[in-house]
């Protein structure tokens, strides 16, 4: 399996000399869900502030597909779609619109953002609210525009930040079949979340982040070896890792 | 505890440092210079208008009911926030001194308008009723107590449960305050002005004080009303500059907003679509656009000086030019423009084609209001080729200084 994600010994923060992040290091691959795991303010969005290229490391570096961001900008750009922790929409834009506005700037053709959002749009049954405007949608609907945007473009790598929250059962049960879509398409995705009775069942491996450290990462197999703990959900893992102090 | 007094006190302080900052911002804008103009306009054509009015102008009617409008209108600022509602609320007994506080502030801000208009009204009044000023005096004097009478009875009023109870009782109002001030400005006999008084006193003891005991605070209400104070002032400074609290307001404008669709889905054209679909609906930059236009038309068709449509056409095209310059930020919260692989120089070349092309919008509209006012060659030409040359220097170079 190849990497298309890497973080080597990353550091960042928002503060000189006091980093948010310590020494992050670890990669997605290819056709693999990652499961970014951690306490509120454990560094998870942070960390996907980096890898997004909206934060810069302090030290250490992030490649996707071998390349750092500063190499080429847009190219690096075009290689993720991102699903943030809250909906950010623009209020003066429909739901077509924002359909078309990404299709735009990822330069998609037509028939491609036809095809893919009419299928989108049926699959999270947004059909009727085309013509709305963000202020008429409730918090679940918000949240499924972003979802639709990200998976109106295919790139390798996609990241979604805590993406269940507001969202229907139904919506819930979509998002994750086009994940494990994606994966099987041979994207990578790395995925944060607290739900981890779910990310237990999709995710191939997790990362558990705590006070901006890795303290443990794996399959469900290799952190029960490591933790000692057979048969223990990730829940149960979590709660001890992060039990110390 | 006088906690209660340090609130108020430092709410207000919050909130002037917010307004003087944007009183700042339109007093760089070249709005100052605009009043200039207007002043100097104005009094000529005031004078004018004095001359020109009848005889029998109803003058004294026209003063009642605009300042009985004013009167009636009272709502008080209480600044309080959203937040208040479950956090002041529950000793909503000990703010009494809270709301006189708000009383009071609010009388002298809408007694000094109050006093501004009637100074305005003063060549009028003097033209048409009565020539003194001993007698505008005792005008205001009467006026301001009127005030404060209504800015009472209207924070009681908000006690009331129903909205169409508290329009009924503002109609009420309405009516007892056009008596006073109808009688007021015919020069009644001031035992009218005195009983009108009387009657006033004797609503706020035996009918407003009643409400006061019966119905609880209606805080959502009060809320409502201040926001819209707010609003209202941030409204008139998004004339003059990029107010962020406003940028959701949005109007739908169907047709308009099909124009941005012409354009090709191409990565080349996604800025220019979205400045140009918030242009159209968002934070009224449209309806700005187009009253500037429209006022521009009607001074065209009136200057008469020498190179005053000229001027015209150019100081209406660089407001509007300041105005939309405001558009430019509109997105910057959002998280999607930064991520969208696009270089930064087609986000700005997007921007100045859209503000060249709708001021040259303004300009060609400009140019044919004079060529139909005149028909006059070098006079049209002169307005079409200036305004080409200030939109264009605007938007490819004077947008981008101000903007950084």
């Amino acid at each position: 399996m190849s990497k298309l994600l890497e973080l080597h010994q990353v550091s960042g923060g928002y503060h000189k000399g006091k980093p948010v992040l310590h020494d992050i290091s670890f990669s997605v691959n290819k056709g693999e869900i990652v499961g970014l795991i951690g306490l509120n303010g454990a560094g998870k969005s942070t960390t996907i502030k980096h890898i997004l290229g909206l934060m810069e490391a302090q030290s250490g570096e992030i490649k996707i597909n071998a390349k750092k961001f500063l190499e080429d900008p847009n190219n690096y750009r075009r290689s993720y779609s991102y699903i943030p922790e809250t909906p950010i929409l623009y209020e003066d834009l429909t739901l077509q619109e924002h359909l078309n506005v990404t299709a735009m700037a990822y330069g998609l053709s037509e028939k491609e953002l036809e095809e893919r959002s009419a299928a989108l749009l049926k699959e999270f049954r947004m059909e009727k609210m085309l013509n709305w405007f963000p202020g008429h949608f409730s918090k679940g609907m918000r949240q499924k525009v972003m979802i639709m945007c990200a998976f109106l473009l295919y790139p390798p790598l996609y990241i979604v930040d805590e993406p269940f929250i507001g969202l229907d059962p139904l919506a819930i049960k979509s998002l994750l079949n086009h994940i494990v879509d994606m994966k099987e398409r041979g994207a990578g995705v790395l995925m944060s979340t607290h739900i981890l009775s779910t990310a237990e069942r999709y995710c191939d491996r997790f990362i558990m982040l705590h006070h901006g450290k890795i303290i443990v990462e794996g399959t469900l197999e290799e952190l029960r070896e490591k933790m000692n703990m057979p048969e223990a959900a990730l829940d149960d893992i979590y709660i001890e890792v992060t039990k110390e102090d | 505890m006088n906690s209660v007094e340090e609130l108020w006190s430092k709410r207000i302080k919050d909130y002037w440092n917010m307004a003087i900052r944007y009183l700042r911002l339109i007093g760089n804008s070249g709005f100052l210079f605009t009043i200039y103009l207007a002043i100097i306009v104005g009094s000529y054509y005031y004078a004018e208008l004095l001359r020109w009015l009848p005889e029998n102008f109803p003058a004294a009617l026209l003063l009642a009911v605009i300042t009985a409008l004013l009167l009636t209108k009272s709502p008080v600022r209480t600044f309080v926030k959203e937040g208040d509602l479950v956090f002041l609320s529950p000793v909503e007994g000990k703010l009494a001194n809270y709301f006189r506080s708000s009383f009071y502030y609010s009388l002298v801000m809408q007694g000094f308008v109050i006093v501004l208009i009637i100074v305005l009204f003063t060549p009028l009044y003097r033209h048409f009723i009565v020539d003194d000023a001993h007698s505008l005096l005792f005008i205001i004097v009467v006026l301001l107590l009127s005030k404060g009478w209504n800015l009472l009875s209207q924070f009681e009023e908000g006690r009331l449960l129903f909205s169409s109870t508290r329009t009924t009782h503002k109609f009420a109002r309405f009516i007892v305050n056009i008596a006073l001030t109808y009688l007021l400005f015919v020069g009644a006999s001031i035992y009218f002005i005195i009983a009108v008084i009387v009657i006033k006193s004797l609503l706020l003891i035996f009918y407003y004080q009643p409400i006061k005991k019966q119905h609880s605070l209606k805080w959502e209400h009060l809320i409502e009303v201040e926001e819209r104070m707010v609003m209202t002032f941030y409204r008139i400074a998004n004339m003059f500059t990029d107010v962020p609290k406003l940028r959701t307001k949005v109007k739908s404008r169907k047709i308009l907003s099909a124009i941005p669709n012409l354009l090709s889905l191409n990565q080349s054209s996604t800025f220019s679509y979205l400045y140009l679909k918030s242009f159209i609906r968002a934070n009224d930059y449209f309806g700005i656009y187009s009253r500037l236009m429209i006022i521009g038309v009607v001074l065209l068709f009136y200057v008469q000086i020498d190179f005053g449509k000229l001027f015209v056409a150019l100081l209406i095209i660089y407001m509007s030019a300041l105005q939309l310059s405001t558009l430019s930020k509109h997105h910057d919260l959002k998280l999607w423009i930064d991520l969208y692989p696009i270089d930064q120089k087609m986000r700005r070349d997007s921007f100045s084609k859209i503000v060249f092309g709708l001021l040259l919008i303004k300009t060609i509209v400009f140019a044919v209001a004079t060529w139909v006012a005149t028909v006059h060659f070098v006079e049209t030409a002169l307005v079409l080729l200036a305004g080409i040359v200030m939109s264009y220097a605007y938007s490819y170079f004077l947008l981008h200084k101000r903007i950084s």
